[in-house]
């Protein structure tokens, strides 16, 4: 080979080189301006009343969110509460016990409900319980939010039971351990620090929808009382405060989202720090 | 001696491929019966049929009958469960949970079952890893993870694990091919000081290790069983040709 080849060679390595890091910059680029103007515009309102206040009528200086803050917590834990153990078990399920038509068809509806634009999520959800119940409601909300959460978290937990070598299984088996005992005790028991990181991310994903929560929770300038009332949360508020005609709004819209994106931020991050934990 | 375990014209299947051809054969009680032959002859396919292991393959079809004592292991009304109760298995890779200790490893088919009575654990645990003799390397360190033995140590700790729910039946599939010969050592040590208490089946592809350590040998070529008899007889004066090639290393 002679020089000029290699000359030629190192200049078109060159070129790829600053090209793919170009690449992964404009990846970044979105992410740190994103973190920048929220950070910009909201920061300035984050104060204790943020988290201690409801929001004040228009015209009064102040005020927070803290019903908001609260009922995307309530609503999120109730659709944890419904959505994580038929997710997790469904998977065990999947791929302890399913064989043949029935798992490939459940797999395959799985996806497609993952792959449903969330507005419809929360139309259905309008359709199955606010109308029947005759009301917005938080457990409506609930409900919208269990359902995008499921098919996240069967495949995330499917795909983390599935790394569990066989060989563990038949350890158990063979020492006389039915098969259910098994599937949990050992092989989701092995798997459990995958399956937690998988929730996290389906619960980080959940918190900031606020399409299915439009024809559901409604959102609720106060606190509410009951679960079959209207509910606020952290999105909602953002989306109704961000649309709103007055300033002081706009600056709690984006204090708002600058707390919605720090949660996500840490749930993401509290995700990562246990899939690597795992490794180490 | 007393037959423990009597397989009948065994065949088993895997979807179109016909694994194990039409076996009969019989397991004494107190005794090392090695299975032996090439890689892909079904040795370990024979093996993991005594305690049921391919319930959990959709593709895997057993005929025939296998007699535990008096229990058919096919029957229609039996548990596998209760026989993976009575018969034992050791792998070919040293598998503990890694998860537990060294402790909760050998109680571990009490502590998944949900059946361990307290104070019996301490007992459990010293008895059956004074039998594996690995008591003396491990006892100070009970609580440590077991993934942190070596390889030697963990197929002894799994063999402690094995014996710890009193099986009577204990399947040995290849337990020292992952092994050095030191380790490999002790396992056949261990397994000559089992018998006066189990019935052992061991697969192994070593047959200086059949040799050693079994009192009968099955010799399986293609899914068939070509010969057993007792060991000393079969590696010296073979009644099959295929037997004395696979033996004298023509073929294998």
């Amino acid at each position: 080979m002679n020089l000029r080849s290699i000359a030629l060679r190192r200049v078109a390595n060159g070129a790829a080189t600053l090209l793919m890091g170009a690449a992964t910059l404009l990846v970044l680029l979105p992410l740190i301006i994103i973190f920048y103007h929220i950070i910009k515009m909201g920061i300035s309102s984050i104060n204790p009343d943020f988290f201690t206040q409801i929001p004040r009528p228009t015209g009064e200086e102040g005020g927070g969110m803290a019903n908001g803050i609260a009922g995307s917590a309530i609503m999120i834990g109730m659709a944890s509460l419904v959505g994580l153990p038929i997710g997790v078990f469904g998977a065990v399920y999947l791929t302890e016990y399913g064989t043949g038509k029935l798992s490939t068809t459940i797999r395959f509806c799985a996806d497609v409900l993952s792959g449903i634009p969330s507005i419809i999520t929360g139309m259905v959800a309008y359709g199955m319980l606010v109308v029947p119940m005759k009301g917005f409601s938080a457990l409506a909300g609930s409900f919208a939010l269990s359902l995008i959460m499921i098919p996240i978290v069967l495949r995330t937990t499917e795909e983390q039971l599935k790394m569990v070598p066989t060989t563990l299984r038949e350890a158990s088996l063979a020492l006389g351990v039915p098969l259910w005992r098994t599937s949990i005790k050992v092989t989701l028991r092995s798997a459990l620090t995958g399956v937690i990181t998988g929730t996290l991310l389906a619960i980080a994903r959940v918190a900031g929808e606020t399409a299915p929560l439009l024809f559901t929770a409604l959102g609720n300038q106060f606190w509410s009382k009951k679960l079959t009332e209207p509910m606020a949360a952290l999105p909602l508020q953002i989306f109704n405060f961000a649309i709103s005609p007055y300033e002081d709004w706009h600056r709690l819209a984006w204090a708002g989202a600058l707390v919605l994106v720090v949660l996500m931020f840490g749930l993401s991050l509290a995700a990562r720090w246990l899939g690597r934990s795992k490794h180490s | 001696m007393n037959s423990k375990l009597s397989l009948r014209d065994l065949n088993i299947h895997f979807g179109e491929n016909h694994a194990v051809k039409s076996v009969d054969m019989e397991v004494a009680e107190n005794s090392v019966t090695a299975i032996i032959g090439p890689s892909g002859c079904g040795k370990s396919t024979v093996l993991r049929s005594i305690n049921r292991m391919h319930d959990l393959t959709p593709s895997a079809r057993v005929t025939g009958t296998i007699m535990l004592d008096d229990t058919d292991i096919y029957g229609r009304n039996v548990d596998p469960v209760t026989i993976r109760r009575r018969v034992g298995m050791v792998f070919q890779k040293p598998n503990p949970f890694p998860a537990m200790s060294i402790y909760d490893n050998v109680i571990a088919g009490y502590k998944l079952n949900g059946v361990l009575k307290k104070g019996e654990a301490d007992e459990i645990v010293e008895s059956s890893l004074k039998r594996v003799a690995l008591w003396d390397e491990v006892k100070d360190r009970l609580r440590t993870g077991a993934v942190e033995l070596s390889g030697g140590q963990q197929q002894r700790l799994c063999i402690a694990r094995t014996i710890a729910v009193k099986p009577e039946v204990i399947l040995m599939d290849e337990p020292a091919s992952a092994l050095d010969p030191i380790s490999t050592l002790k396992i056949e040590e261990l397994i000559e000081e089992l018998k006066s208490k189990y019935t052992i089946v061991i697969v192994t592809h070593n047959m200086q290790q059949a040799a050693r350590v079994s009192d009968v040998t099955a010799f399986f070529y293609l899914g068939e069983l070509v010969e057993i008899g007792e060991t000393r007889k079969v590696f010296t004066n073979p009644e099959k040709k295929q037997t004395e090639d696979y033996i004298t290393g023509r073929f294998g």
